[in-house]
């Protein structure tokens, strides 16, 4: 599965990106995430199989889900706790949830 | 706590929804954007014009050889910006509309942009140089020219594909001759029309555009303005919204133009004209969460010191997302008035200290993760006072932190209290 996280400049978004691919890791699972700044992320979407997007880029949301609706590409907001903390299990979650719903 | 209830609700309801419309704007967008790709080119020239002020003596003399050539960086970079603005605006127009369903290619809109920006200066020859580009209004003073004709360029390339109004070629012609020929007409259309404007009517676009821009940067540029601008942003962080960012995409031509001004100033050895540009908001006023930071690792509650540990590396950087949301500060009603007032104070207080002369004002731009106190030291042309005001400042933050942490602290214990009696009773 690919995840894509998004927020302003690419750079808390990247904090979280460690923590999630250590657990992906070591649930055994080979996830490719990935975080950008959201002026490029538009290029990026199509290569994601969900995208996230960071709570403070939350009024992000409409645009990307223009990009990515077409595509089935599912667009959600990560949680603000979870992203606070850094929770990188919750947010591996969360993703995995949104892909088998769509 | 009615109050800051319905004041939070004021600020995400009424204030936020606006402000978000005007910076999901296109145009405000696609100039955001396109400033976002040149920022590592403006801080590559404000590198080189601080290599060449960095008053050490040593210094100096070790770099005499070249010392004429280290403004050429920020001559190719600070000092064409406009070029790729208008490069760049084209291309994240475009790259909208093509991403919205429409035939636009971004590549074709950077270059029409790019070329309609071009034909408004018009190219002289002497007999030193041989043919020259006056590259006086290709900086920071071009900027508001490049926006406005990249957005109409794209506008007309735009309209045209949408109308069919391209050449057409039979099936079978491969598909980058085909491109070529239906970029001809929008090439015509735009580039005609500049041409006709600037050589035949003799309209001078870049002065008219730069008059009439002038009392919105006048007023942009104040203080005030940036103060107010500046508390725009920390309400909007309050309820959890990158308030920078959108500030941000009205807000950055107004700190190019002034960022311009400064580093000309510096480079040229004369007095930074702008004390409160972006970059003095930067270095020394929105500070890194650090003091709570310090305040959290040596917090009785557990959860506090967990997250203190984990956003420590993160809040050194001036990441301060995990601090915003994991404690939070974001709608807690106990932190607005630290939050924002807080900062608030620390802009009049730095600029109090810089205009009366005790730290000289910031010029170079510095990529906003280098901490506090380098960023000031940098910031200022390698000076030592520029790096002790932010550290000053990061020390005026933890006390101003303190009372309203303490508070926070303690409510929080007494939750912790009373939840562990209910599950012991």
């Amino acid at each position: 599965m690919n995840i894509l996280l998004v927020c302003s400049a690419g750079m808390s978004t990247s904090l979280l990106v460690t923590k999630m691919e250590k657990a992906a890791e070591e649930q055994g699972k080979d996830y490719k995430i990935w975080a950008v700044p959201e002026a490029e992320a538009a290029k990026h979407i199509s290569n994601a199989d969900v995208v996230l997007i960071g709570p403070q880029m939350r009024f992000w949301r409409k645009d990307a889900e223009k990009i990515a609706q077409p595509q089935n590409i599912p667009v959600d907001v990560i949680d603000t706790v979870a992203y606070g903390m850094n929770d990188g299990t919750a947010v591996i979650e969360f993703a995995e949830k949104l892909v088998n719903k769509k | 706590m009615a109050v800051m209830e319905k004041l939070t609700y004021v600020i995400e309801e009424k204030v936020a929804p606006p402000l978000i419309r005007i910076s999901r704007n296109r145009y405000l967008d696609s100039i955001q954007k396109a400033f976002i790709t040149l920022m590592p080119f403006i801080i590559l020239g404000s590198f080189f014009v601080l290599l060449g002020s960095f008053p050490v003596q040593a210094w100096q003399n070790l770099i005499e050889p070249i010392s004429g050539h280290l403004s050429s960086a920020n001559n190719a970079t600070m000092g064409l910006l406009s070029i790729g603005l208008a490069t760049g605006i084209g291309y994240f127009l475009s790259s909208f509309y093509s991403q919205h369903g429409e035939k636009v290619d971004p590549f074709s809109g950077a270059m029409i942009s790019l070329f309609s920006f071009l034909i408004l200066f018009p190219v002289g020859v002497s007999e030193e140089i041989g043919t020259y580009l006056p590259a006086d209004n290709l900086g920071s003073t071009g900027m508001f020219t490049a926006i406005i004709v990249a957005i109409i360029s794209t506008e007309i390339h735009r309209y045209l594909i949408k109308k069919d109004i391209v050449i057409k070629m039979p099936e079978g012609v491969p598909p980058m001759v085909t491109n070529a020929f239906t970029a001809l007409i929008p090439v015509f259309a735009t580039m005609v029309l500049w041409w006709v404007l600037r050589y035949i009517l003799q309209v001078d676009v870049a002065a008219v555009i730069m008059a009439g821009f002038e009392p919105i940067i006048a007023g942009g540029t104040s203080a005030v303005a940036q103060f107010g601008a500046f508390f725009v942003d920390r309400i909007l962080w309050f309820v959890g919204i990158h308030g920078s960012n959108v500030v941000g995409s009205v807000m950055t031509p107004v700190w190019i133009d002034m960022l311009g001004a400064n580093t000309a100033a510096a480079d040229a050895g004369e007095t930074v004209p702008y004390i409160a540009s972006a970059q003095f908001m930067a270095e020394f006023v929105r500070v890194s969460p650090l003091p709570l930071v310090v305040l959290m690792l040596m917090s009785a509650v557990k959860r506090y010191k967990t997250l203190g540990k984990l956003a420590l590396a993160p809040s050194i950087f001036n990441i301060a997302e995990p601090i915003m949301f994991g404690l939070p500060i974001v709608l807690n009603p106990i932190l607005f008035v630290p939050w924002v007032f807080g900062h608030l104070f620390l802009f009049i207080f730095s600029y109090f200290i810089i205009s009366i002369g005790l730290v000289p004002a910031p010029f170079a731009a510095i990529p906003f993760t280098v901490p506090g106190p380098i960023a000031g030291y940098l910031g200022t042309g390698g000076s030592w006072a520029g790096a002790l005001l932010a550290t000053v400042n990061l020390v005026i933050m933890f006390f101003i932190w303190l009372p309203f942490y303490k508070v926070l602290e303690k409510q929080t214990l007494k939750e912790q209290y009373e939840n562990e009696k209910q599950s012991t009773d």
